[in-house]
């Protein structure tokens, strides 16, 4: 099955074996069930970015963690996927949803164009797809075998 | 048993139509001639992605370890403090 993530799920990959305590990873390679790629939208890569830099400026990591942090990111067996298509899809998912941006939606329209799971660690997202998306769940809820 | 053809097989794949063609010559995934062109049995299709994918993972895990070795035990101790979901929880409200 296809796995794709959001940017928090990038970004706690990302961290994985540096901050504690580590399950995305794990989650992702359960997720896909033996067979399945892992892919993102190309904004979640920059969204994860963000998120990796804001950590070091806020004082948490050093500059040199947050790089090790990058490196992984960059490192990751995870393909972005450019579609216009999707794009599109996000937009109508977002007036659907009620939401204001399409940041969640992008990576849920990706996910259900390949009718796949959307891993992700944001825990709003998560509660907001309750019940509406089922696709969308956490790496706490795949390995515990959901 | 599904067969589809290679430009199928490398949407499905999320690789190019050469990668797909490569398996083949290379004798990893398995085909066969349905006259020019080769068609491939879905199962044995997800069998190789599925392989190659591990093989990926596998790689990636050995080269973020060898990343990590040079971090000191007393760094790894309070890294290991901070919390990954509250962290990304706390930047997630912030945008």
């Amino acid at each position: 099955m296809t796995v794709v993530v959001d940017a928090s799920a990038l970004a706690a990959a990302a961290s994985d074996g540096l901050l504690g305590p580590a399950n995305t990873s794990h989650a992702l390679i359960v997720a896909r069930r033996g067979d399945g790629p892992v892919i993102c939208t190309p904004r979640a890569l920059s969204e994860a970015l963000g998120a990796i830099r804001r950590t070091a400026h806020a004082g948490a990591v050093t500059v040199e963690e947050a790089r090790l942090m990058l490196a992984a990111l960059e490192d990751l067996p995870i393909e972005p996927i450019t579609s216009r298509t999707v794009r599109a899809r996000a937009f109508d998912l977002a007036t659907e949803m009620g939401w204001a941006r399409t940041y969640d939606a992008e990576h849920c329209a990706l996910a259900e164009s390949v009718g796949g799971r959307l891993l992700t660690c944001d825990l709003r997202l998560r509660r907001g797809a309750e019940g509406r998306l089922p696709y969308v769940v956490t790496p706490d809820e795949i390995l515990a075998g959901g | 048993m599904m067969e589809i053809t290679v430009p199928e097989a490398a949407v499905r794949a999320n690789r190019t139509q050469e990668t797909i063609r490569r398996w083949i010559w290379s004798g990893r995934l398995a085909s066969r001639k349905v006259g020019n062109q080769h068609v491939i049995d879905e199962a044995e299709l997800a069998r190789v992605i599925g392989d190659a994918e591990e093989a990926r993972w596998q790689a990636y895990f050995e080269r973020r370890d060898a990343r990590l070795a040079g971090i000191s035990e007393e760094s790894r101790a309070q890294l290991a403090e901070i919390d990954v979901a509250a962290w990304i929880n706390e930047d997630c409200d912030l945008h």
